[in-house]
């Protein structure tokens, strides 16, 4: 059997509050969905290893375990979550695609994240796609922040576990690529 | 009529009852005054205060006991209705008063253990003890203060190494019980999460950080690193020093994987190599504090010992190395000087120094490179003793002729001229058998015998030839014959007496252990006290002649009695000529 070679990556997820960070980060570690908000001193810390398949060329036979930050949503005033960011290798930005008029607020946090991660890789995560009855238009305004960033995206429901897995496999491979 | 009736009435009542009225007056304003007292509570209890409190005094001093038992159900209900209606007013009435209590029960009970612990202290005479004072005196830290942290359990649990910015976990190690219960993933992250939060919260423009978390009896130390730093899960109390050693074991991996820290990505390439070092710290301290205490504490004993060790060694080395070079030195000086000889330079002789005697083996063809070789040796400054051990090829040779110079030396000495001996070579041994009338004779041929060259060992089975038991009466009849008779006025023996005490000699050799009397006589003319003199010179020029010929003076018993014991009568001068003598006797040596 081929030797696997263990990488531990952090993993901050950004967002707006109430936008499902939290519930995504259940329902890919814990296969769990719950509607309550865990409170903590700003963040909430899990972790869980990806094998990454064999099919995938450049990080076959590496296993890749995620420290998964889930931090509380963070305006100017909550400089204390900013601490969290540091020595980040990616994020998963989460919108709330039934809000997303919020999704204006998101330089506030993204900008310092990437100022003091300036290599970290990003996705974004149009989370509860399951509320959403017209998905064309969630699509398109999601679309235009991921070319702002140049990040990848997928329209998820941390609910249903829709999109979930393969959001956090995605960012796993492209940190593999890149690191 | 009646109007200045009732005017004049009223006059006279005010005239009658004025003084009763003002009074009146005053009581109603009295009346007045105390209920107004009595309507304000702190005025009564301001007015009743010290009444009371005087009155409570007296009877408590009076009767106390009454005092207690007639105020306890009613106190006792009061202050179940208290508690049950205002719980934390009375816990915050309380909690200063059973505070006070209870730090004092501790203070007392505190003390009582460190008085206890000094006692300790003094009574015990250890190098921990030693240890300790030296360490209180150096650091200032009390000596019952380190005793009680030494005294108090101690073991790691858990130690993480984990990158400081991202709070990635790259080592853990932990005892199998804590591994199970464990999620090191999480914990490094919340730790980190922890130790952020509380750095932005409470050193706002300041370099401190987070030491230690704590939690029940758990704690978690911090030592920080340049790119990581260490969180040790620890039980108790830790040992003095050994903050000091974290921070060494952090300092030692700083320099051994510094770069890998430095460029540190989420890539476990050298987690294996980490956690090895950090498991030996590990193992050496979670056993708890014994181990701890057993690491910290250097064992003195140990390096007294291999200070003892080498101290000794070096003296050995001081004293032995010199005199050994020395020997060196000399054994090439002989080897030199028996190479010079041409005859002998061919030969294989080995030289060895035991002793400050020089021992010589070896092989040569013959006697004659035998003797060559004891020549040589006598030449040798500064060696008396010399041991010729040098074998001869032809044994059969050797062997007579070892045997023939040997019966020349026992022929050479009167003493052992009419002995029967033999010798027999055997081996590289010589066994001499035969008798010899006495030990000394024995000892002396075992010891010329040993000297010869070529011998090596000698067994001298010599046989000592008992002496026939001495015939006391026998010899006494024999004893006349041999008495010296002198010339007047003379000690000199007389040339023609000189052949008895040659014949005493060889007729008493016989009796090894029998002692010979040698009594001095005079003649009667002259005074007593001068024959007396007289007889005492003969006596001793007998007994000095026969040391002279090898007669043992310990056996000579001198004795003189003047003109005593004449055995002529001395009126004539044939009868005193026989009185001028030495007479001799035997006798049996004392047991």
């Amino acid at each position: 059997m081929e030797k696997q070679i263990l990488h531990r990556k952090k993993i901050c997820l950004l967002g707006e509050f109430g936008v499902g960070k939290t519930s995504l980060v259940r329902r890919f570690v814990y296969n769990k969905f719950e509607e309550k908000y865990l409170s903590t001193i700003g963040v909430h810390i899990c972790h869980k290893t990806i094998i990454i398949p064999a099919k995938e060329p450049a990080a076959a036979g590496h296993q890749l375990n995620l420290i998964l930050w889930d931090l509380a949503h963070i305006d100017k005033f909550n400089a204390m979550i900013k601490n969290y960011f540091r020595g980040a290798n990616g994020a998963i930005v989460v919108f709330d695609l039934t809000r997303l008029q919020n999704a204006q607020h998101t330089n506030a946090f993204l900008d310092p994240f990437l100022q003091m991660n300036p290599n970290a890789q990003l996705i974004i995560a149009g989370n509860k796609v399951d509320l959403v009855q017209d998905q064309s238009a969630s699509l398109e305004q999601l679309l235009h922040i991921c070319k702002t960033y140049n990040a990848p995206c997928k329209l998820t429901s941390a609910k249903t576990g829709e999109n979930v897995e393969p959001l956090f496999s995605e960012l796993a491979s492209q940190l593999l690529k890149v690191g | 009529m009646t109007a200045p009736k009732d005017k004049s009435l009223e006059a006279l009542r005010q005239i009658l009852l004025r003084e009763d009225l003002i009074k009146l007056q005053k009581l109603e304003h009295e009346l007045l005054d105390l209920r107004q007292t009595i309507s304000d509570k702190e005025s009564l209890i301001v007015a009743l205060e010290p009444i009371i409190a005087n009155l409570l005094e007296r009877k408590i001093a009076v009767s106390r006991e009454e005092m207690a038992e007639a105020l306890a159900p009613i106190m006792g209900e009061a202050i179940r209705l208290r508690v049950a209606e205002a719980k934390e007013d009375v816990i915050d009435a309380l909690y200063p008063v059973i505070g006070k209590i209870i730090r004092k029960s501790v203070a007392e009970a505190m003390k009582k253990f460190i008085d206890s612990v000094n006692q300790k202290i003094d009574q015990t005479l250890q190098s921990r003890v030693f240890r300790r004072r030296v360490q209180s005196k150096l650091t200032g830290v009390p000596e019952n203060a380190l005793v009680i942290k030494d005294s108090l359990p101690f073991k790691i649990e858990q130690i993480f190494l984990i990158h400081r910015e991202s709070g990635t976990l790259i080592s853990h190690v932990s005892s199998q019980d804590a591994a199970a219960k464990v999620n090191e993933e999480l914990i490094s992250g919340m730790v980190t999460a922890i130790r952020d939060f509380a750095s932005e919260a409470f050193s706002v423009g300041k370099d401190h950080d987070m030491d230690a978390l704590q939690f029940d009896d758990k704690k978690i130390l911090v030592e920080l690193g340049n790119h990581f730093y260490l969180a040790l899960v620890i039980t108790g109390y830790e040992p003095a020093g050994f903050q000091d050693e974290v921070h060494r074991l952090s300092s030692r991996l700083h320099h051994r994987f510094h770069k890998f820290f430095r460029t540190f990505q989420g890539e476990l390439t050298k987690s294996g190599e980490i956690t090895k070092c950090i498991t030996r710290f590990f193992d050496k301290h979670h056993q708890g504090r014994v181990t701890a205490e057993g690491t910290r504490s250097r064992p003195y004993l140990l390096y007294l010992l291999m200070a003892l060790v080498i101290f000794a060694t070096t003296i050995f080395a001081i004293r032995k190395i010199p005199p050994l070079l020395m020997q060196r030195r000399l054994l090439q000086t002989i080897a030199e000087q028996f190479q010079a000889v041409p005859e002998l330079r061919q030969q294989p002789l080995h030289f060895r120094l035991s002793g400050g005697h020089l021992i010589i083996s070896g092989n040569v063809p013959s006697t004659r490179h035998l003797a060559l070789i004891d020549s040589v040796a006598k030449q040798i400054h500064g060696l008396d003793i010399v041991q010729n051990r040098v074998m001869v090829h032809d044994q059969a040779a050797f062997q007579s002729e070892i045997i023939h110079r040997i019966q020349q030396q026992l022929q050479q000495d009167h003493r052992w001229q009419h002995l029967s001996l033999r010798f027999i070579v055997e081996d590289d041994h010589l066994v001499i058998e035969g008798d010899v009338p006495d030990l000394a004779t024995k000892r002396d041929i075992g010891f010329m015998v040993s000297e010869m060259p070529g011998v090596h060992m000698v067994i001298n089975n010599l046989t000592i030839t008992a002496s026939p038991p001495l015939e006391l009466e026998a010899a006494q009849q024999q004893m006349p014959q041999y008495t010296i008779y002198f010339k007047v006025n003379d000690a000199t023996i007389p040339a023609a007496e000189l052949e008895k005490i040659a014949a005493l000699l060889e007729y008493i050799k016989r009796w090894d252990d029998a002692k010979l009397i040698v009594t001095g006589y005079s003649d009667n003319s002259a005074t007593s006290s001068y024959n007396l003199a007289l007889s005492e010179q003969r006596a001793k020029a007998v007994a000095d002649y026969l040391i002279a010929q090898n007669f043992p003076a310990h056996r000579i018993i001198i004795r003189y009695f003047g003109d005593s014991n004449p055995v002529a009568p001395n009126d004539t001068e044939a009868g005193r000529a026989k009185n001028r003598r030495v007479e001799f006797a035997v006798e049996q040596e004392r047991q």
